[in-house]
């Protein structure tokens, strides 16, 4: 079997069964993990570094720890979640080492206007790339501080505690970023009116 | 309307917004913040958007280089599925050598259990030559220790 077509039968694997498959040895199961999340991992990184060169190899060191810790990967649920946190971390890590290890603790008062309302998918979808051209620009042009949170808790999908974990912050700042983040980026993208609220 | 100018109202009912999302215990009564976000077209608006850019967050991917397997791959630890069975035949291919060198040693080199008594004051040259065959346990190319022996 050519390697594509081993790809593509592989593709319709759950991650439980590559991970499985990838602990008896087979690389291909290992790729094809790969293939499916590495787009997740890399955005992560690139929101979290805004540099595509550091952000590959995050994407690197994560898939590496991945595969060293293929014994005690949950496969059926922990796969993604893992590498979203992993990603994370090695982002945190690559930034503190770029600057030294920062603690900056911000003594704003918290607006926290924010919103994630739950379920419900937009009615006003719009254009969806348009969205996400402008998410991405807006996104970039984020503070640090606030871009972090955002991707960590909407990318990686961490809760607030575990970010606060991460980067050594009190549960409240991490709260307040993630809104003054959102916040700032309702103030960035041109298709969200109310321009005076700002 | 600036942030700061915004009626305590409003201010209240989007930190109770936020309250929500975080799953936070709501001080604020939920009809409250219902009617408020009926009501007050400023903060539906914002709810609105706020939600419309969370959702698009957690879909929002980028598209990875292509060419990063590769360098994965590269530095991947070697885990095969053949590994235990090179050990088994690495096993047997040693085993097969050791029985080998045993036949060879009984065939080649050791006295045969008729040889006579090695007596004192023999020809010289008769014990050590043997000796030094066993030493060496290596059988003397082309020739047939077994007929030397005798
Ligand atoms: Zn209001």
């Amino acid at each position: 079997m050519s390697g594509h077509r081993r790809l593509d039968s592989l593709a319709a694997l759950t991650d439980a069964e590559l991970v499985d498959r990838a602990r008896q040895g087979e690389q291909a199961a290992f790729e094809s993990l790969f293939h499916r999340h590495q787009d997740r991992v890399y955005t992560i990184a690139l929101g979290m570094l805004g540099n595509p060169e550091d952000s590959k190899d995050v994407v690197q060191e994560t898939f590496l720890r991945a595969y060293r810790r293929l014994a005690s990967l949950n496969g059926e649920q922990g796969v993604l979640a893992y590498l979203c946190k992993t990603a994370s971390n090695a982002s945190i890590d690559l930034l503190r080492k770029r600057k030294g290890a920062r603690s900056v603790s911000i003594d704003d008062f918290d607006e926290s206007l924010l919103a994630a309302w739950p379920g419900q998918r937009p009615d006003q979808a719009g254009d969806q790339l348009a969205m996400r051209r402008a998410l991405e620009t807006a996104l970039a042009s984020l503070s640090e501080e606030h871009r972090i949170v955002v991707v960590m808790h909407h990318i990686a999908g961490l809760p607030v505690d575990e970010i606060a974990a991460e980067l050594r912050l009190p549960v409240g700042t991490v709260k307040s970023r993630l809104g003054r983040g959102r916040e700032a980026l309702r103030r960035k993208l041109p298709m969200f009116g109310d321009k005076e609220d700002a | 309307m600036p942030e700061t100018s915004l009626p305590q109202a409003c201010i209240r009912i989007r930190e109770a917004v936020a309250e929500l999302s975080r799953g936070d215990s709501l001080v604020t009564p939920p009809e409250v913040l219902r009617a408020h976000l009926e009501a007050c077209e400023s903060c539906s608006r914002f709810w609105l958007d706020m939600r419309q850019i969370s959702l698009s967050l957690d879909d929002f991917l980028i598209t990875a280089p292509s060419e990063l397997y590769p360098n994965v791959r590269r530095s991947l630890p070697r885990r095969s599925k053949t590994a235990g069975v090179r050990l088994v035949l690495a096993f047997a291919l040693l085993t097969l050598a050791m029985a080998l060198m045993a036949w060879s040693w009984k065939t080649f080199i050791a006295p045969s259990t008729d040889m006579p008594p090695v007596t004192p004051g023999g020809a010289p040259g008769d014990s050590t030559d043997k000796a030094d065959k066993l030493a060496s346990n290596t059988p003397p190319a082309g020739t047939c220790t077994t007929k030397q022996a005798e």
